[in-house]
């Protein structure tokens, strides 16, 4: 009797530590995910379809997409991480306060500040200076840059990308932070 | 040179030789000290297992005879304090000969027996090594990654730290241990008695592939250590085919590879990659196959490296393989 | 080629008036505040109511010797006319006058005005568009700003931000030729003034922050044809090192220092670029000029000297090979570019008159050198600092103090000068008549924190993270102008000033300085004791340098741009920097223009 009740503790023990095992692994990240918007898979001469509004629309994704990695901490991290080691925050800020390149922490962006525009912004590099990533990382990786970029301060709500597309929303007062990246100062908003 | 060929070839899980291999086989005197206390220890507590069994097999016998043989007999002194003073007799000067050897070994093992000539640096990160090596002038350093070579018979001195968490160096056929710390530096060295391929392996529990974080260490003669640096201090040739052009924009911002642009130090430093063993830190051998493997499954092969899944279509993944095949 | 010489000073008597035009031999300033006066080259020359080079001169005195303008009528100092160039980045050139005509160029896109002196309001003449590449304003580190432009042989010759050189015929407006120096989607941009010499336009690169490879270039003048080029690190043949280089100290003799003195594969990434000004001594026939910080700005990833950067060189002007050089800050940890201005003066010291260069470094230290041999003559600190602990005089170089070294991801705190040091490139001017130097400075330190980098083409190659602040804490001043004595090696007075002094000065023989600060204010003070004579805000910060001329209608004129920018937006959490700005405004007695007509009040008739 005894031996049988043993058993079946043990059963049990291990049917429990099994399947735990088994939900830990399974929701761990997939990284492999993680969808790739691009304006570059054009069909046509023109990227953007006619009467769409230049930098609105992804083709085939809305600007309201969010990020499909999340806002965590985890992929904040991660995308800090890669913020530093890719020099963004060279140009950026190591708070993202801007100083060759834009600061990313305000609500002025000239590209649109939703995670799809930002991801897009990285991935195709920019005319002013800002590189393409789109080749050297992959889209994973874009993500958490998309998703620490998106907790610094600033940016769009996806839910609110259509609003800031038309200007439909408040202006801020904001008291500057200091510049602590190179000696240059902060970029020229609007021009 | 055949040796390393052959060895290269086997996937090192195994190690050319069986596991623990190092028990029997060592080949630098830290090993060889440390070997020998080793089994020293292990064989007087053979025998003193051996020893305590028997006695108390003996008394438990002798025990229940007793029990059964006499009623309420007052028991007598059997002369169990004798027993004691026999035990303590013989043991005190066993323990104390064997701490004099520990002290000696862990003497002879903490520096090398002559002063080193030769200085490397080693900085683990998760989960891989770079490795640098310093020279007389600034201009001779060079880095390298996952793969050391050192002279047979001269003392090697090695910095050691990291760059995350706590990490250990063990080269078990050549040295004793040390951490790897993060914020501290940690200085051993090692001393290759024969020529060979050994593997080295983190011995600090780290994180999810601690277990894929071998390293390489190549003890060959001095002059072809020699031949070996000024080939490694030698920078890459620019190259400007397919392959050098997939690699300047698909890897060059976390690797690095001294005469082109790649300068990235996210990642392990490719200079001269072709001339190692493995890749990834001893998960795969350094052969076409074993490249294309890493490439095209990276987090299938070593899942949770900081390496990603860089997106590459097979004809790129092919011009990029044999590139990296042209880094000698 | 005019001298001018204490002797022909002495010897004129005349008492100071504001009534005649401008006369070369005036006659000595009382209560002069160095007792022992020193000159200068007035190469080229030319006109004394022109301004035809950024610094006036080959010495780079920026002295004028108009005194229709001095210290009894400077208070009625008004504007006469204002021109807006359009672009709102930082305005850190001095326009150039000549033939009644005023060239100015714009920052990035680098358009090229020429502004009719001769009519009232100075209208345009014409007007030169570049289009210059947009990759270039994410690829300057400090601004896309332009900090000056020269003329010569009919030509207005000027860098662009995009590694391109371009000459533009003074008369129509129209491109002469343009070269391109290097590519700027690698990082390579150019912000400095070219500088004519003769047939020779001389050029140098910016990008000390992001891994490039720095030179200094000499183009010919008519053709944009590239003459010869030195770089910065590298082998003895790339730095254009060779037989008539003759060191005195031992640590720049050896062959290659420019490869050795780094780890393996660092050089060509280590930066030594040129993006100060360049100044020339035509007896000696040597052009000088400084190199900028090594790169990348960590310096635990580039043991050694790191030659040649954050050193001054001179160069012979027609073949470009090196004569002597001297490296202010080895191993520099801080970001202390070499660049700033090489003033060549001729000065008593120890009892002889020196040909010296006299420099103020990024790293505080005020150096008097010999222009000949690079012997080191005086080096005194001007301003508040911590990184060194004295000069070695046994082996020229500044002792380091270890507790203010970087540390890789650890914070160092209040570490001064910070990078940009506490004075950058903002040029000063000496006036022979007081013997002092009148230089813009800063007040600041910095909190640092050091982070390893990759070198990845086209972006930066820099890892210092700063918090900057005032020496005096929270609510201290951010800078200052001093008139700094070269012969005792420290300063005669100071002007304590709240924001960051970027601008360049100019001193008059009116024994005027001018100067303006990042907050807007520009003003004109006493050359002998630093009173302020008269200010005026402006509609932004003054980064850029002051000039006086004579218009076609003999009156002198002061000019300086307003609009700030460039290193000056470090102060972006200060309250009161003003937005930023693009007008350049001139001054004259009374605000008269031309006609000598006042400029109109607003509700008056046209």
């Amino acid at each position: 009797m005894r031996t049988v009740g043993i058993v079946a503790i043990a059963v049990t023990a291990a049917a429990i530590g099994a399947s735990t095992s088994g939900w830990i692994m399974s929701s761990r990240n997939d990284s492999r995910n993680g969808v790739v918007p691009t304006n570059t898979a054009h069909r046509g001469p023109a990227a953007v379809p006619l009467g769409d509004v230049a930098g609105a629309a992804t083709f085939g994704e809305s600007i309201t997409m969010p990020n499909p990695l999340g806002d965590g901490p985890a992929a904040v991290e991660s995308g800090k991480k890669l913020f530093r080691a890719m020099n963004c925050a060279g140009c950026h800020g190591y708070d993202g306060g801007g100083g060759m390149g834009p600061a990313l922490n305000d609500h002025y962006w000239r590209y649109g500040g939703a995670p799809v525009q930002i991801y897009k912004s990285i991935y195709e590099g920019r005319p002013q200076g800002m590189p393409a990533w789109g080749r050297a990382l992959p889209a994973d990786q874009l993500w958490r840059l998309t998703a620490y970029v998106g907790s610094l301060g600033g940016g769009v709500p996806p839910d609110q990308a259509e609003a800031a597309l038309h200007g439909d929303t408040v202006g801020r007062t904001v008291k500057k932070s200091q510049n602590n990246a190179a000696e240059g100062g902060n970029g020229v908003e609007g021009q | 040179m055949k040796r390393r060929a052959v060895l290269a070839a086997l996937p090192l899980g195994g190690c050319a030789a069986q596991p623990l291999g190092y028990m029997t086989d060592t080949a630098g005197h830290a090993a060889d000290a440390i070997s020998q206390i080793g089994w020293g220890l292990a064989i007087v507590s053979i025998i003193v297992v051996v020893l305590i069994a028997a006695l108390i097999a003996l008394a438990i016998a002798r025990g229940r005879q007793r029990l059964c043989a006499e009623g309420d007999v007052v028991g007598r002194d059997y002369g169990g304090l004798s027993w004691i003073y026999w035990g303590v007799g013989l043991s005190f000067p066993v323990l104390v000969a064997l701490a004099v050897w520990t002290f000696i070994v862990t003497r002879a093992v903490a520096e090398p027996p002559r002063p080193t000539a030769l200085t490397i640096e080693v900085t683990a990160h998760r989960w891989w090594w770079e490795v640098r090596y310093r020279g007389e002038r600034p201009v001779d350093d060079f880095v390298a990654a996952n793969h050391l070579v050192v002279p047979v018979g001269v003392p090697v001195r090695l910095v050691l730290t990291s760059s995350d968490v706590i990490h250990d160096f063990w080269v078990p056929k050549i040295g004793p241990k040390m951490d790897m710390i993060p914020g501290k530096t940690n200085v051993t060295w090692i001393e290759a008695d024969r020529a060979g391929l050994y593997r080295g392996q983190c011995a600090e529990y780290c994180g999810l592939e601690h277990a894929r974080m071998a390293f390489t260490v190549a003890a060959v003669p001095l002059v072809d250590f020699r031949r070996w640096r000024m080939a490694e201090q030698r920078p890459q040739d620019p190259g400007g085919g397919r392959g050098a052009t997939i690699f300047a924009s698909a890897c060059a911002a976390c690797h690095a590879v001294r005469g082109t642009d790649a300068a990235g130090i996210y990642g392990p430093d490719l200079t001269h990659f072709a001339s190692r063993p493995t890749i990834a830190a001893g998960v795969l051998p350094n052969t076409v196959a074993g490249r294309v493997k890493w490439l095209a499954d990276t987090q299938g092969v070593k899942p949770g490296a900081a390496m990603p899944q860089v997106p590459l279509d097979p004809a790129d993944r092919v011009a990029l393989v044999q590139y990296l095949g042209t880094l000698r | 080629m005019a001298r001018f010489s204490l002797a022909c000073v002495i010897a004129a008597v005349s008492v100071l008036s504001a009534c005649h035009p401008a006369d070369d031999s005036k006659g000595q300033a009382t209560a002069a505040h160095s007792a022992t006066l020193g000159s200068y080259d007035l190469a080229p020359g030319g006109a004394a109511g022109e301004w035809t080079s950024q610094a006036r001169d080959y010495a780079n005195s920026r002295y004028s010797s108009l005194d229709q303008i001095n210290t009894a009528n400077v208070r009625r100092l008004r504007t006469a006319w204002t021109f807006s160039d359009g672009a709102l980045y930082g305005h850190e050139g001095a326009p150039l006058v000549t033939g009644n005509t005023m060239y100015t160029v714009s920052p990035f896109p680098d358009r090229a005005f020429a502004l009719d002196l001769t009519k009232p309001g100075a209208p345009i003449k014409w007007v030169y568009d570049p289009a210059p590449s947009p990759m270039a304003i994410g690829k300057a580190c400090c601004d896309p700003v332009l900090r000056g432009w020269a003329i010569g042989g009919g030509k207005l010759v000027y860098n662009l931000l995009d590694a391109h050189v371009v000459a533009v015929d003074m008369k129509t407006g129209k491109e002469l030729w343009r070269t391109k120096m290097a590519d700027v989607s690698r990082g390579t941009t150019m912000t400095m003034a070219a500088f004519i010499v003769g047939n020779k336009v001389f050029v140098g690169n910016s990008g000390g922050e992001m891994g490039v490879s720095g030179w200094f270039a000499a183009l010919d003048l008519e053709t944009g044809k590239e003459l010869w080029r030195a770089y910065g690190t590298g082998s003895d043949k790339d730095v254009k090192i060779g037989p008539r280089f003759k060191p005195l100290y031992p640590q720049y003799r050896g062959k290659d220092l420019g490869l050795k003195t780094w780890p393996a594969g660092m050089a060509q990434h280590g930066a030594g670029s040129s993006w100060g000004f360049v100044s020339y001594d035509p007896k000696l026939n040597l052009v000088y000029y400084g190199t900028s910080n090594p790169g990348p700005r960590v310096p635990s990833q580039r043991p050694g000297d790191n030659l040649w950067t954050s050193a001054v060189f001179a160069r012979d002007a027609d073949t470009g090979e090196a004569v002597w050089a001297y490296q202010f800050t080895p191993h520099d940890q801080w970001d202390y570019d070499g660049v700033n201005e090489m003033m060549l003066l001729d000065l008593p010291i120890n009892g002889t008159v020196r040909h010296t260069l006299v420099h103020f470094d990024r790293n505080t230290y005020a150096y008097v050198l010999d222009r000949a041999t690079g012997e080191v003559l005086k080096a005194d600190t001007f301003a508040p600092q911590n990184w060194s602990s004295g000069f070695d005089w046994k082996t020229k170089r500044p002792m380091i103090n270890p507790a203010k070294t970087p540390k890789v991801d650890e914070e160092v705190k209040n570490i001064c000068p910070p990078d940009i040091g506490q004075k950058d490139w903002e040029p000063p001017s000496y006036s022979p008549r007081t013997g002092l130097i009148y230089a813009g400075i800063f007040n600041i330190c910095m909190d640092l924190t050091n982070h390893k980098v990759s070198y990845i083409p086209g972006t930066p190659y820099d890892g210092m993270e700063m918090y900057r602040h005032s020496v005096d804490g929270k609510d201290g001043n951010w800078g200052a102008l001093i008139a700094w004595d070269p012969v005792a090696g420290k300063r005669a007075w100071v002007i304590p000033e709240k924001f960051m002094v970027m601008s360049g000065t100019i001193a008059t023989a009116g024994d005027l300085v001018f100067y303006g600060t990042t907050d807007g204010w520009f003003r004109a003070i006493d050359a002998l004791n630093g009173k302020v004579l008269w200010q005026q805000k402006l509609s932004s910060g003054v980064i850029g340098q002051p000039i006086t001329y004579l218009g076609p209608d003999g009156r002198q004129y002061v000019a300086v741009a307003s609009g700030v920018g460039g290193a000056a937006m470090v102060q972006s959490a200060l309250p009161g920097l003003p937005a930023r700005g693009s007008t350049l405004y001139v001054f004259s007695i009374d605000g008269l223009d031309v006609n000598g007509a006042k400029v109109p009040a607003t509700g008056s008739k046209p």
